[in-house]
């Protein structure tokens, strides 16, 4: 599969949720696509919800591998998976505090599962980040830094989100990360209902702290 | 002008050409999509006036700022950040024909009929794949052959090509962790690469300087710098800790830009242009396209007020594209930092019909490169103000009937 078609699998144009599709880690995948010895692309068992939640979208904060991988299995359930990997690549020998190539197989194995479901065309979304985005440290300054934050202009508004019946958040994370925080509680300040699961246990409602915005 | 739409069975596929073929990779902004559906067309007579103010801009711009570095006194009611003003006196071995100077100019029509300038990105100026590969896509999806478009990426590949040896290294300086930024680079640097340059990809902190020459420190590529092309802006490069930046300022390795940008690039810019015509400057263009532009205490009448340092139309006090709550907590900072602002006349943008009669304002970016017009980056807007939620729209010129 070209890149231009991997991407289509992954962001059908007539899939509600598919403009948020981040085309950053597709734009390397005939070039760069790294092979990794052993790949496991098993199906993960979801444990924090066992059906479509029409009045929920879910972000799913992990290892960007399982990130993925995860995303399919919400797939199965109803739930659009959204990709909103934006980290870029060094160049070739270089080394960087992320391993933003490591996504791309899974991208391709990904659109080759996506392309046997169906979803319907008001799918909720499930969004996938790779929660390594936020490794920043580097052993000293000749490192290529590739570590990126997620901003609000990378979601949906509360506003979008309300329109189209999403009155929860659930983020399926190890916690909730600095930038994320931002994001969520700015939905939380227009009324919406934010939820938390480490992947074990059952969603729960939290409060976001107070966190500085900004206008975007 | 007008807008041409592209049409909707073809759009999906335009998009996807867009990102992959034309280096679109951001085309949502937060509910924004941000590749226009419409295709902008420049009539001959537009694109040329437009071309030659871009000129005559460009050259007034060049001298002032070759007066300034030499008459440092004159900056002073620039009110640059003080890690900058450390650094100034360092530029005074710029030499102009040694490095490429980068710039573009935002035209808008308006309501009179009569084109405005609402600024100069003059550091740091993007947009090079929507001004050079969107356009010819474009042209390709309508399927017409009396239209054609400018290629500022040949034009500046041209420039850099001229200014360092063959197979020359270029440090392509941006944030690092900013896709977007990337994106931009990646263009102009696979081009390089096409025309036999190497290049490389890296972060302020990555290049050093010996003997005011720079060097590239990124592991897998120590090697000498033969241009430095940075898209990092310059109030973020002086943040940049530990302080490896100062050589940027005297360095004898050409770069586009050099950090000379800096006095054109804040918006404060017009308030010394008296002080300047008394030296026997020429700011006549200048004048008539930019509205009024004073100190915010010194505002008196229709003004918006606009951040000294902004860069994509944010903070900019237009109440009819702002929230009322946006709009409030600007006048606050106003208040509160005036100096961080200028206040502008305001000008009535003259917007241009889309499909059912939608209407759409437009802001063509024009650039010039060491003078010269290099080509056209527009974005269009459902509101007044053109900020990072406006779509990006692909210029095309008609071809006069002969």
């Amino acid at each position: 599969m070209t890149k231009k078609e991997v991407y289509k699998i992954w962001a059908p144009s007539n899939l509600k949720w598919s403009n948020w599709v981040r085309p950053v880690p597709f734009v390397d995948l005939d070039k760069n696509n790294k092979i990794l010895e052993i790949v496991d692309y098993n199906f993960p068992s979801i444990y924090y919800i066992d059906k479509y939640l029409k009045d929920m979208a879910i972000i799913i904060d992990i290892n960007g591998v399982d990130s993925i991988k995860e995303g399919i299995s919400l797939s199965r359930i109803g739930y659009q998976p959204i990709p909103i990997f934006n980290g870029t690549n060094p160049s070739l020998n270089v080394k960087s505090n992320v391993d933003n190539l490591a996504i791309g197989p899974y991208l391709i194995w990904g659109a080759t599962e996506l392309s046997k479901i169906n979803l319907g065309e008001y799918a909720n979304p499930v969004f996938l980040l790779d929660n390594n985005r936020l490794n920043r440290y580097r052993i000293n300054r000749s490192i290529f830094d590739n570590s990126w934050d997620v901003y609000p202009q990378d979601l949906p508004s509360s506003k979008y989100f309300l329109n189209n019946g999403i009155t929860k958040i659930l983020v399926r994370g190890n916690e909730i990360s600095k930038d994320l925080k931002k994001i969520l509680y700015r939905y939380q300040l227009d009324n919406m209902k934010i939820y938390f699961t480490n992947g074990y246990d059952i969603p729960r409602e939290i409060k976001i702290g107070k966190v500085k915005i900004e206008n975007s | 002008m007008k807008l041409v739409p592209i049409p909707k069975e073809k759009y999906d596929q335009y998009k996807i050409d867009a990102i992959f073929d034309c280096y679109k990779w951001d085309p949502q902004f937060l509910d924004n999509n941000t590749l226009s559906k419409y295709v902008l067309v420049l009539t001959e007579k537009e694109a040329k006036e437009v071309a030659k103010l871009t000129e005559q801009l460009d050259l007034e711009t060049r001298q002032a700022e070759e007066y300034i570095i030499k008459n440092l006194k004159i900056a002073k009611k620039l009110l640059l950040p003080s890690k900058i003003i450390k650094e100034i006196r360092k530029m005074s071995n710029y030499n102009p024909k040694n490095n490429i100077r980068l710039t573009r100019y935002d035209f808008h029509p308006t309501a009179n009929n009569k084109w405005v300038v609402s600024e100069v990105n003059s550091d740091v100026p993007g947009g090079f794949a929507e001004a050079s590969l969107l356009p010819k896509l474009a042209i390709q999806v309508l399927n017409i052959k009396d239209c054609y478009s400018i290629d500022f990426g040949a034009n500046l590949a041209s420039i850099i090509s001229s200014k360092i040896p063959p197979k020359g290294n270029i440090m392509f300086v941006h944030c690092t962790s900013y896709s977007d930024d990337r994106q931009v680079m990646q263009y102009i640097g696979d081009k390089m690469e096409e025309n036999g340059f190497n290049s490389i990809y890296g972060a302020v902190d990555h290049v050093e300087f010996k003997d005011k020459k720079a060097f590239c420190i990124l592991n897998g590529y120590n090697c000498n710098v033969d241009l430095i092309f940075r898209f990092t802006p310059l109030e973020w490069l002086i943040k940049v800790k530990p302080k490896t930046w100062d050589g940027y300022f005297d360095t004898l390795t050409p770069s586009c830009n050099h950090p000379i940008s800096m006095f054109a690039q804040t918006k404060r810019f017009p308030l010394i242009w008296d002080d300047l015509e008394k030296q026997g400057i020429s700011l006549t263009v200048w004048k008539k396209l930019l509205p009024k532009t004073t100190e915010v205490k010194n505002a008196n009448g229709n003004y918006i007020y606009k951040p000294a340092c902004g860069r994509v139309g944010e903070k900019i006090s237009i109440k009819e594209a702002c929230s009322d709550k946006e709009y409030k907590e600007i006048l606050k900072d106003v208040s509160m930092h005036p100096k961080k602002y200028i206040a502008q006349e305001k000008f009535i943008s003259k917007p241009i019909k889309g499909l059912s009669d939608k209407l759409y304002h437009v802001c063509l970016g024009s650039y010039a490169i060491d003078g010269k017009h290099a080509g056209f980056y527009a974005r269009i807007s459902d509101k007044p103000r053109i900020d990072s939620s406006a779509e990006d729209i692909p210029v095309i010129i008609k071809r006069d009937k002969i």
